[in-house]
């Protein structure tokens, strides 16, 4: 049993990273207003340049500044169609999806089968050993690649960023009130530019952490969701870093019971009352794909709850999230 | 995506039958036969990588075009289901004598659209469906997964195999009955387990199950996805790998176990013979370990030398026919209709039960 939950653990905090980086990116980018169904596609996008830089250069490191690199300019597409051109923002995320689907398919085709040597797992220096020995969350937390704790570190420095610099409060004000924030001398479409760029980034270093540490391959569409995941999880933390950090790791639970559960017995034996009804309950619920479905459940749940608690609604969604902005005045 | 290159023999034929196509059997001016050869078009669903799938069809390809002179192929790759119909008739429309289409889901749109092209053949891989000019075909992959069985059950120390599949389908229940008999049969205290990942292709979820298996005690692996992802973790985990379709041996390193190969030019070479003598017929192909249409891979460098005979004895075995892979077990004596699509329940040694797909 201290087994299954160490694995749990361990595979709860490996799931989550992904979900981390890209989620952290997704919410930069809501947080200005500008909405990016992309990520998928970025995603993607920064797990074959992560891929191929490393191949050819023999470099993880430099893959991952490549990949970086790579979600960040992708993202511009969006940013212009979106802040330059006034697009519709879904339809521009979307289409960078299929966009970002497409190439890494066609581009990375001959990549796919091959392997590399990515960011091996270590141990923090000096403390590192003590901490591994910590019963169930020791090896999950503290022996991991490189991009596992840079993921865990961003959330704080996000938060810090929003909240604590000035660059990222007016990037908020950008996404809560653009026109107030025009007015106070904030630029609009530049900040706007940053926050997608940002977010862009954020989810090539997702991509990459796939291609680099979790797997060290590349194949296509190896991201399987999870950028949808991430746009939901944004929902879920309803805009809040420190809660991407919280959703990750539930999330990240469903991803792990969902191949854990399936070497567990749960069947109720035949002394537990209304064990005949409970049983196909039970099979269903943990049903490997229904269990598949849970994040997005969730993420209905919290949508739910949260027009019920209208105090806090104020707090979530940026009010100016999905519209464009243009200083014409009419 | 259709590569065409257009030859001196399609220019010919595009001259002469411009706007008679339809007229072709009632003329009697059939292909099949003819001195001037066959050309074959091949359908993948998707682009052709380095392994998996629809690399062993292209490899295949490629071999029978490299081996007859009076053979002429041409492929498209990433072809929708919904599209293959126009693939299709764009490949009849420029002379193409005989289609291959590779996936699943080809098989009701080529099963409608046959009737309409009398004369040529159509051959579509791993459905169910046949008509006169359209015959279906597909490998005993199981039997050569009842060999990597073999292998794995001498190999594992811990007696726990683990299984990472896809969908619960016959197909995939088939072929991990077949891995876990050939291990049970030399090593009668196995067990093994099985995590579903309800994808085809989701390298970090076949990750995360390995880890899954690997934790619960597994030190045998085997997968059933199109990519890497299994074959490397486990040897990141220094369990042993075993997969499919195409040899993984780079992946896997030293830690490589071996692969059920589909080896498909072993039934392209003859079927496309038979086209161009003349004879072909609609048929229902499934072979396997005997015809070559499978076969497994070469072992990894650490699977000592016994193990590999004691495979090759077995493979004998099965060649001859003095062996099926369902001797012993529950499914003795089953009919190829009912192991080809109805086998839904695990054999002996396999924990827990077939979840509903």
């Amino acid at each position: 049993m201290a087994g299954l939950v160490t694995g749990l653990a361990n595979a709860t905090v490996n799931a989550s990273t992904v979900l981390i980086l890209a989620g952290l990116g997704e919410l930069i980018s809501e947080r200005a207003g500008v909405l990016n169904l992309g990520v998928e596609g970025i995603m993607l996008v920064g797990a074959l340049s992560g891929f191929v830089t490393a191949f050819v250069t023999g470099s993880y490191w430099l893959g991952f500044g490549v990949a970086i690199l790579a979600g960040g300019l992708i993202s511009l597409v969006h940013a212009f169609l979106c802040i330059s051109l006034n697009s519709d923002q879904a339809v521009s995320g979307i289409m960078l999806t299929l966009l970002g689907t497409g190439l890494t398919t066609y581009f990375g085709n001959s990549w796919s089968g091959k392997s590399i040597s990515g960011f091996p797992e270590r141990t923090l220096p000096l403390v590192g050993e003590y901490l591994v020995e910590i019963p169930i969350l020791g090896t999950a937390l503290f022996q991991s690649t490189v991009t596992d704790y840079a993921a865990l570190l961003l959330v704080p420095v996000v938060w810090l960023f929003l909240y604590r610099t000035n660059i990222g409060l007016e990037l908020v004000s950008v996404g809560e009130d653009p026109e107030t924030a025009d007015t106070m001398g904030v630029d609009v479409f530049k900040m706007r530019y940053l926050a997608v760029v940002l977010g862009g980034m954020f989810a090539g270093a997702a991509g990459a952490h796939l291609s680099l540490a979790f797997n060290e391959i590349w194949s296509a569409s190896m991201t399987s969701g999870r950028g949808w995941i991430a746009v939901a999880l944004v929902i879920f933390a309803r805009w809040r870093p420190e809660r991407i950090l919280l959703g990750a790791y539930l999330f990240g639970l469903f991803n792990a019971l969902q191949l854990y559960s399936q070497g567990l017995d749960i069947t109720l034996g035949t002394g537990v009352p209304l064990a005949g009804l409970l049983n196909p309950v039970l099979n269903f619920v943990l049903n490997p794909t229904i269990m598949s479905t849970y994040p997005y459940i969730v993420t209905l749940l919290v949508l739910v709850l949260t027009v019920f608690r209208a105090e806090n609604r104020e707090l979530a969604q940026p009010s100016a999230l999905v519209q464009s902005y243009s200083r014409e005045l009419d | 995506m259709v590569r065409k290159q257009l030859t001196r023999r399609d220019a010919l034929k595009a001259a002469t039958t411009t706007g008679l196509i339809g007229l072709a059997g009632c003329s009697g001016g059939s292909s099949s036969g003819d001195s001037d050869g066959v050309s074959a078009a091949f359908i993948y669903q998707a682009e052709v990588s380095d392994v998996g799938w629809d690399r062993a069809h292209e490899d295949a390809r490629q071999a029978v075009t490299d081996q007859y002179d009076w053979l002429e192929t041409e492929f498209s790759e990433a072809v929708a289901p919904g599209d293959v119909q126009r693939v299709i008739e764009q490949y009849i429309s420029s002379g193409m004598d005989a289609i291959f289409g590779t996936t699943f889901g080809y098989m009701d749109p080529m099963h409608e659209i046959a009737p309409e092209y009398p004369d040529v053949v159509f051959e579509h891989c791993s459905g169910f469906k046949t008509r006169e000019n359209m015959g279906r075909y597909y490998g005993r992959l199981y039997q050569a997964r009842f060999l990597c069985g073999v292998a794995a059950g001498l190999l594992t120390e811990t007696n726990q195999l683990g299984y990472v599949g896809a969908f619960p389908i016959p197909e995939l229940v088939r072929q991990i009955n077949a891995f876990v008999r050939g291990a049970r049969l030399v090593n009668p205290d196995v067990t093994a387990s099985v995590r579903w990942t309800n994808a085809w292709l989701d390298p970090p979820a076949v990750t995360q199950a390995v880890n899954a298996l690997v934790n619960d005690g597994a030190d045998v692996i085997n997968n059933h996805q199109t990519s890497t992802a299994a074959v490397q973790t486990a040897a990141d985990n220094e369990a042993y790998a075993f997969t499919y379709t195409t040899s993984m041996a780079d992946a896997g390193g030293d830690w490589y176990g071996s692969s059920a190969l589909f080896n498909w030019e072993e039934f392209y070479g003859p079927t496309l013979e038979a086209i161009n003598n003349g004879n072909w017929e609609s048929e229902a192909y499934w072979n396997g370990l005997d015809a070559g249409v499978v076969g497994v891979d070469d072992f990894g460098p650490q699977v000592p030398d016994d193990v590999v005979s004691e495979v090759e004895t077995y493979e004998e075995e099965i060649v001859s026919g003095d062996r099926t892979v369902w001797q012993g077990t529950k499914f003795e004596g089953e009919s190829d209709e009912f192991l080809f699509g109805e086998m839904s329940s695990y054999v002996e040694g396999i924990e827990g039960e077939v979840p509903n797909s």
